[in-house]
């Protein structure tokens, strides 16, 4: 058939020859399958990496203290860190079990986070909406955000004394730029149409900020509370280094006097633990309470 | 008796406060719009026409003239002019009922009770299952039946619909323009559709106006029946195919065209 496929006029078959180019005459064909047997690159599991590293860093550790490399005073063994470890959880060091001294300094940090969420929420709404309000606190908040607590806090004991109030006050001024920052940029951060929206359903102000606002900055509320808990929990060996009688921080300070190098082990081991485990719980806490987050 | 109208604007024009003078949006508009109509504003992007709606809803002052909703000067936004946007107005920590049920929330209306008024809406638009379900697990047409669902349960006077099918696939939009038409029927209510979709305009307004590219004046004005042929029964798809339809469709096309170049050479449309 294809001899007799060009007939007719010029124009029909110049007509025909554009349908043909149109339609291919051979059905397109299936671009040759990907070889997928191309061997991967060996990549072991996050979880396997990280048991190697510690296996090998404690290795290292163990091979240190055994071959004497350093001396135990200042390298004990991890034999003896767990030995002191066990003791310190039943006898105790400096008058105080280790669990008491992880209580005091949970009650700490714990009630100058909540301190610092009763501020700096309202103070970061307010910065969110208000472009004076903004003005008034974001130039105090920037500057001394960066000051490391350690560098202000004689300040704090000649202003308010070495009780509990200015340990609390020290952690809280260093959790409380992370989250009044964070609830700022949440409460700009809430898309015109969202809030246009519920206006025109019949919304007051009242009713658009608890029912609109609030909840739109709350992921960014809880990534400003789990920045804030690390950044307070940090703190807390600053704050625990005047006149306190327990805590992590003064066990470590204690026992660093007193040269006693696997309480200072113990101790540092512990925040480090205590940490990784606040960042796992926030972190859970914001997949529970805003699933939703990025999504609409 | 002077005739009142659902919704008007009167020599409306708007500017924005741009970074070198005013930057004029809309140029005196003159749109009256009675009550239970459907009409559709079609325009190119940076048309305007998103102004005029927010004109409307009373997100934006005029510039100069006035814009009245039963002949009352529009103040600011209210829950007689519902708005319903393209996305991102839903609230995502709410499920589907709760999201419904937001109008009532806020008129003090109890959980349960609020919950259990929004079924018959619910099962209207097709999301009856899904009352418990969170909106942001749903598609994007399904969202767009939120929306809808909940402007309704606020029982606006006025519809406003800001390019509510814009991000809608080709199906799920037809699918949504038959939702949104018996909604319109069904309710009596008034709607002012923004749209850049000829065919959607044309298949739902009962008057139609187009406007120029920025700053946006109307350029032509067109009364329509296919909705509410539709409405009165007759085949959606036989109506999208008829011969009249797709000739309005064809003059809208060449008037936007004509209006594009025109204001490209800076003349009056």
């Amino acid at each position: 058939m294809m001899e007799v496929l060009f007939m007719g006029t010029p124009r029909a078959v110049a007509e025909q020859i554009a349908r043909e180019r149109e339609a291919p005459i051979h059905p397109p064909v299936d671009p040759p399958a990907v070889r997928t047997v191309r061997r991967k690159p060996w990549r072991p599991r996050p979880s396997l990496l990280l048991a190697l590293s510690l296996v090998f860093w404690l290795a290292l550790w163990s091979l240190a203290s055994w071959l004497q490399w350093v001396q135990p005073l200042f390298l004990p063994s991890p034999l003896a860190v767990a030995e002191r470890f066990g003791s310190t959880l039943t006898a105790g060091f400096a008058d105080a079990t280790l669990l008491q001294h992880i209580a005091a300094s949970l009650v700490r940090v714990l009630s100058a986070l909540a301190c610092a969420l009763l501020v700096g929420i309202p103070v970061g709404i307010g910065m969110g909406l208000s472009p004076l309000i903004r003005g008034i606190f974001d130039p105090v908040i920037e500057a001394y955000r960066p000051i490391p607590p350690l560098a202000y806090l004689p300040l704090v004991v000649i202003w308010f004394g070495i009780g509990e109030g200015p340990k609390i006050l020290l952690i809280f001024l260093a959790i409380l730029p992370a989250i009044a920052l964070s609830t700022a940029s949440g409460v700009r951060g809430v898309p015109l149409e969202r809030i246009n929206a519920a206006l025109t359903l019949g919304a007051n102000r009242f009713q658009l900020l608890r029912d609109v606002i609030l909840p739109n900055a709350l992921p960014d509320i809880l990534v400003g509370t789990r920045i804030g808990l690390a950044v307070g929990w940090s703190t807390l060996v600053a704050a625990e280094l005047v006149a306190a009688t327990r805590g992590l921080g003064f066990m470590i300070h204690t026992a660093s006097n007193f040269l006693v190098t696997d309480v200072v082990i113990v101790g540092i081991i512990t925040i480090a633990a205590i940490a990784f485990a606040m960042e796992f719980v926030m972190r859970l806490l914001e997949r529970r309470l805003t699933p939703w987050k990025g999504k609409l | 008796m002077v005739d009142r109208f659902e919704l008007e604007a009167r020599s409306l024009s708007v500017a924005y406060d741009g970074a070198d003078g005013a930057l004029p949006a809309l140029q005196s508009i003159d749109l009256p719009v009675r009550a239970g109509a459907f009409v559709a504003v079609l325009g190119p992007s940076g048309s305007g026409k998103t102004t005029l709606l927010n004109a409307f809803a009373g997100f934006v002052r005029p510039t100069a003239g006035e814009v009245f909703f039963r002949g009352r000067p529009i103040a600011g936004p209210s829950a007689e002019r519902a708005v319903v946007f393209q996305r991102h107005a839903l609230l995502p920590w709410l499920d589907v009922a709760d999201n419904v049920a937001f109008p009532l929330k806020v008129r003090g209306i109890p959980y349960r009770t609020r919950r259990q008024a929004v079924v018959p809406l619910l099962l209207r638009v097709g999301l009856a299952e899904f009352a418990s379900k969170p909106v942001w697990t749903l598609s994007g047409g399904m969202q767009q039946r939120v929306g809808l669902a909940r402007a309704l349960a606020a029982d606006p006077a006025v519809l406003l619909l800001d390019e509510p099918l814009g991000a809608l696939d080709a199906i799920t939009r037809e699918d949504m323009q038959r939702v949104l038409l018996d909604l319109w029927a069904t309710t009596a209510k008034t709607a002012l559709l923004i749209t850049h979709d000829i065919e959607e305009a044309v298949f739902l307004a009962t008057h139609l106006v187009v406007l120029s590219e920025r700053p946006g004046r109307i350029v032509a004005r067109l009364d329509l029946d296919f909705s509410a042929r539709v409405a009165a029964g007759e085949d959606a798809a036989a109506i999208r195919a008829d011969h009249a339809f797709t000739a309005v469709k064809a003059e809208l096309r060449a008037i936007m065209h004509r209006g594009a170049s025109a204001a490209a050479l800076g003349h009056a449309a």
